[in-house]
């Protein structure tokens, strides 16, 4: 097809603001999908997607498009609609699909309004040089105040209020107004095919039998079946199986040319092999330089995960690299802890990330785990002038060994309703934010601009200012830089033993508070003993809060079973069995939940 | 000899246990199979009752009767006897005197039943006494207020009754030191021959429990527990009554010899309906349910034994899981686990087979282990939960 029949785009909008029923809408409008076919929500294909409402994996379809209009010459039209991870974590997955686009339509929920993510995609596209069709969804529900809300568009990101589409992805009303927007308002690709193979690598998937399939954005020249293939960032070569397009279904072609969106299988075998924002070019022939922008995927939370009652580490590792073979973004490696025993340190984009894969873990390979406390990397300067990072608490070295600790910034856009600004400044106060600025979407809601310390947003931040906000609050983020901060490691010690699986990297003037907060979570979890167990918590080797658990004064069952002498020993056996699956450390038996009370964020 | 009886299992004889499911009201602590009297389900609640003691009777000597539930005596007189005649006449034939026990409430215990149950043989009454301070009675939803337990047990006595005993309980909501100590006092100026003092549990489905999970009672400290066991121990030892058993407390020699058989895990039958019977290494207990063993019992077609269709757990132990088992009964005993008892009962010595319980709680405190039996120390019985698991 000639490339100025061809547009590539992708939908950009807030959680919940209709993007796969949009995408659905658009399927069916072009005839992609027959309607009797139509699942709902074909694009997000995932359960655990569907059930968080959330797109994990950006996905796709090439559309077909009749164009009857004027205004560029009619005809048919080639869509390649490129959808986007929908969530905070995947800013670099996000923009390699936006880096595959000419164009995105930018869709906002027409009671709604702008949102965080809204903004944080807007800008984004702006920064790629992309054009922008406004979308207002959502139009036919009673709470709609498009016009209002194309207002709030215009001031806030210049886009004018009249070139705003009004649709309802529901029902279908607007999108063959909108089908023909795209042709007419989006640049179609840039591209020379005669010139070497340049072509990007946006997403990678596992195909259970055929391996991974790259999706793939070609700039410069064809790509085809059976030709020698190099993929320039990891430096590997490859023979092209099979390339082609999604309609949505996987359709084999000859070849792409310079604009076409498609797919490759060059006989990966797993997805660890392929990193998403690689450039593809022929082995023999390749171009000049890969695509900017590329980076390997960056881990930004870490935690540990060991097995469970009922679970082996052998389980848990099968299960973890049964999950690793899907999602490039996720990584693990053995560790062990003394209270814990072996289990795996694992790395994820985020605390979302975090979450999907434990609960895919739980749900798909049936596995018990005990989860320790997220914590972000840390950097550390050597005297040596060296940087090293780590990524656990347990590995930080006491502090004469190091001059300097670093942690990670993020900045983050806040959007809340304005009579919420005084309780989330003080939240951002808590967590050590600085703020950036203020700007006002309309007279009642605001976009907070703040700097955090990424430590301090990783777990319970979220939960806080939605509950702050009475679920108004968005956010979203994105990593800056390193900075350094006067952080210490707090430990925290049972009976006089450290127990590492429960240690934190906090900033100083907070030890003191987290300290006590986790032995107070710590001495409701653990049950008394034989003996009196102090807990303490530490910096170095200065206790900053203590505890005592009491000695157990009575464990007797002093009533008449009668006859049911079973009864009685069942009880018995089941108490005893319950400690079989404590962790024993020194001589104290903890239970599994009290290193997950330390993810519980509890009252501050 | 010893050998024998470790493997009879139709030897000897056996306690015989009835269970009268019915109550004026249910107790907010109760997790006995108890429900409010059906007057109408009576009559064949008494034949079944009946029918099931003349098809399961093992035609071996009766060594202890214990008529509960329930509430015997909320039966009315002839139903009672209805009920009691079958096993008072065989103790009778037997000629032999053994302890036939019955329970019942202060409230709904009359003269006339008193003496109706004397006249069928009962020796023992048991009384719900649990508290002497009003509130406490509140609130563990008792209906009698503290003046009928002294008249209780002083119409037990005109009846003729030489062995009784009061049931009390401790760690009731809003209970102190002082309340209790009072209440063991009261006890022990009526004078019992038996004191059952127990430590209250919040069982699964019991109203009390609910009413703790809503925050409408507030546990009792578990030191201030710790404490009242003890007192428990040392008030009533200091009155002539000694405890022979971690709740059980008596003088002049009269132990709950029904109880002793349960504690040393020998055989008894069990009648009625969620009644459990240990007869031959297996335990059995029969379903929870009136109406079904109505049916069953009373029925056009009563079977010849027990009904499988009325089984609601039967367990038959290995010998080794067996003799564990009687071993953590019989460290509920101050007798301890005796060891010539034990070996001719299971066949295991107990120094060998339990010997690193042993010696890990002796060392601890919590253990004797001298005078040819194994004991709870007075720390170790307030620990016994944890001793006893040990032992399994």
């Amino acid at each position: 097809m000639d490339i100025s029949r061809i547009r590539n785009f992708s939908i950009i909008a807030h959680i919940d603001h209709g993007k796969s029923t949009l995408a659905d809408r658009l399927l069916e409008t072009c005839g992609a999908v027959e309607k009797r076919d139509m699942r709902a929500q074909y694009l997000d294909d995932m359960e655990l997607e569907r059930e968080m409402g959330i797109t994990i994996k950006a996905n796709r379809a090439t559309l077909r498009h009749e164009y009857k209009g004027t205004r560029v010459p009619a005809g048919e039209y080639m869509l390649n609609l490129i959808d986007t991870p929908g969530h905070v974590d995947f800013h670099y997955e996000v923009s390699r699909a936006l880096a595959a686009c000419e164009g995105v339509l930018l869709l906002v929920d027409a009671s709604q309004g702008i949102e965080a993510q809204t903004l944080a995609n807007a800008y984004k596209a702006v920064e790629a040089g992309l054009a922008i069709i406004p979308v207002i969804n959502k139009i036919d529900l009673p709470a709609a105040r498009p016009h209002d809300i194309a207002e709030e568009l215009e001031n806030t990101l210049s886009l004018p209020a009249e070139e705003a589409i009004f649709v309802s992805a529901k029902s279908g009303m607007g999108v063959p107004e909108l089908l023909d927007a795209i042709v007419e308002r989006l640049p179609p690709p840039k591209g020379d095919s005669t010139k070497p193979l340049k072509a990007l690598i946006y997403d990678a998937k596992v195909d259970p039998h055929r391996g991974v399939i790259c999706h793939i954005r070609v700039f410069d020249g064809l790509i085809a079946r059976n030709d020698k293939v190099q993929l320039m960032g990891v430096g590997r070569e490859y023979h092209a199986t099979d390339v082609g397009k999604f309609f949505p279904k996987i359709t084999s072609l000859e070849n792409l040319t310079a604009g076409d969106v498609g797919y490759m299988f060059a006989g990966i075998k797993t997805i660890h092999d392929v990193n998403i924002g690689d450039t593809v070019t022929h082995a023999s022939n390749p171009c000049d330089a890969a695509l900017p922008g590329y980076h390997p995927p960056q881990q930004m939370v870490f935690c540990d995960f060991f097995p469970g009652p009922g679970t082996t580490s052998i389980q848990l590792r099968e299960a973890l690299e049964k999950l690793w073979l899907n999602d490039s973004s996720f990584g693990f490696e053995p560790t062990s802890s003394a209270a814990l025993g072996t289990g795996f340190r694992c790395g994820f984009l985020g605390l979302l990330h975090m979450k999907i894969i434990q609960e895919r873990l739980e749900r798909e390979s049936a596995v018990d785990l005990v989860q320790t406390a997220p914590t972000v990397p840390y950097e550390l300067l050597l005297p040596n002038n060296k940087v090293i990072k780590i990524e656990s608490p347990a590995d930080m070295p006491s502090p004469d060994k190091f001059l300097e600790i670093r942690e990670p910034m993020i900045r983050a856009e806040i959007v809340v309703p304005a009579r919420s600004i005084g309780a989330l400044m003080q939240l951002a106060d808590e967590r050590r934010g600085t703020h950036k600025k203020t700007d006002y979407l309309s007279t009642d809601r605001v976009v907070l601009t703040y700097e955090f310390p990424m430590g301090e947003v990783i777990y319970d931040f979220y939960d806080r200012l939605k509950s702050l906000t009475s679920g108004y609050g968005t956010m979203n983020y994105e990593l800056t830089n390193y900075k350094a901060g006067d952080l210490v490691k707090l430990d925290i010690l049972v009976n006089a033993t450290p127990v590492d699986a429960l240690s934190v990297i906090v900033h100083r003037d907070k030890a003191e508070i987290r300290g006590r907060r986790l032995i107070t979570r710590l001495r409701k979890e653990i049950s008394r003993h034989q003996f009196e167990i102090p807990l303490q918590a530490a910096v170095g080797s200065k206790v900053i809060a203590r505890e005592t658990i009491k000695a157990v004064r009575k464990d007797v069952t002093a009533k008449c079973y009668g006859g049911d002498v079973s009864r009685k020993r069942k009880l018995l056996e089941k108490q005893k069995e319950g400690k079989k699956r404590m962790k024993q450390v020194g001589n104290v038996t903890i239970p599994q939940e009290a290193f997950m009370s330390v993810l519980d964020p509890g009252d501050e | 000899m010893a050998q024998a009886k470790a493997n009879a299992g139709s030897g000897g004889g056996v306690g015989w246990y009835v269970h009268l499911p019915f109550c004026t009201t249910k107790c907010g602590y109760c997790d006995f199979y108890s429900l409010p009297t059906q007057e109408d389900w009576i009559p064949d609640l008494v034949k079944a009752v009946r029918r099931e003691m003349e098809v399961r009777d093992p035609g071996r000597a009766i060594r202890t009767v214990f008529v509960g539930g329930g509430t015997p005596t909320v039966l009315p007189a002839d139903a009672l006897r209805a009920v009691l005649e079958p096993i008072s006449e065989r103790v009778k034939k037997a000629g032999v005197e053994i302890e036939f026990t019955c329970e019942a409430n202060p409230s709904t215990a009359d003269e006339l039943k008193l003496e109706l149950l004397r006249e069928m043989g009962v020796n023992r009454v048991s009384f719900g006494a649990q508290s002497f301070d009003l509130g406490e009675l509140a609130v563990l939803q008792r209906l009698h207020d503290p003046s009928h337990i002294a008249e209780a047990v002083s119409l037990a006595r005109a009846a003729g009754f030489e062995n009784v005993n009061l049931d009390l309980i401790f760690g009731v909501p809003g209970q102190t030191m002082k309340s209790w100590r009072n209440s063991l006092r009261r006890a022990i100026e009526l004078g019992p021959d038996h004191v059952s003092c127990y430590g209250l549990m919040y069982e699964e489905g019991t109203a009390l429990t609910k009413q703790r999970r809503m925050g409408l009672v507030r546990p009792c400290d578990e030191d201030v527990e710790a404490e009242m066991f003890e007192a428990t121990i040392s008030d009533l030892g200091a009155a002539g009554y000694e405890q022979y058993e971690i709740s059980n407390f008596a003088r002049g020699g009269r132990r709950c010899e029904h109880n002793l058989i349960y504690w040393r895990n020998e055989e008894y039958l069990g009648v009625g309906p969620s009644a459990v019977s240990y007869l031959g290494g297996v335990r059995q207990k029969t379903k929870a349910d009136v109406k079904a063993y109505i049916e069953t019992w009373a029925g056009a077609e009563a079977p010849g034994t027990l009904a499988a269709t009325l089984v609601f757990e039967s367990e038959e132990l290995g010998r080794e899981a067996r003799a564990r088992e009687t071993a953590v009964q019989m460290l509920r005993l101050n007798d301890g686990i005796e060891l010539g008892r034990f070996t001719a009962q299971t066949g295991y010595e107990a120094r060998e087979l339990f010997g690193a319980a042993i010696e890990k709680n002796a060392a601890a405190g919590l253990l004797s282990n001298g005078g040819g039996a194994i004991r709870l120390t007075r720390a170790g019985q307030l620990l016994a939960n944890r001793v006893m698991e040990d032992f399994l």
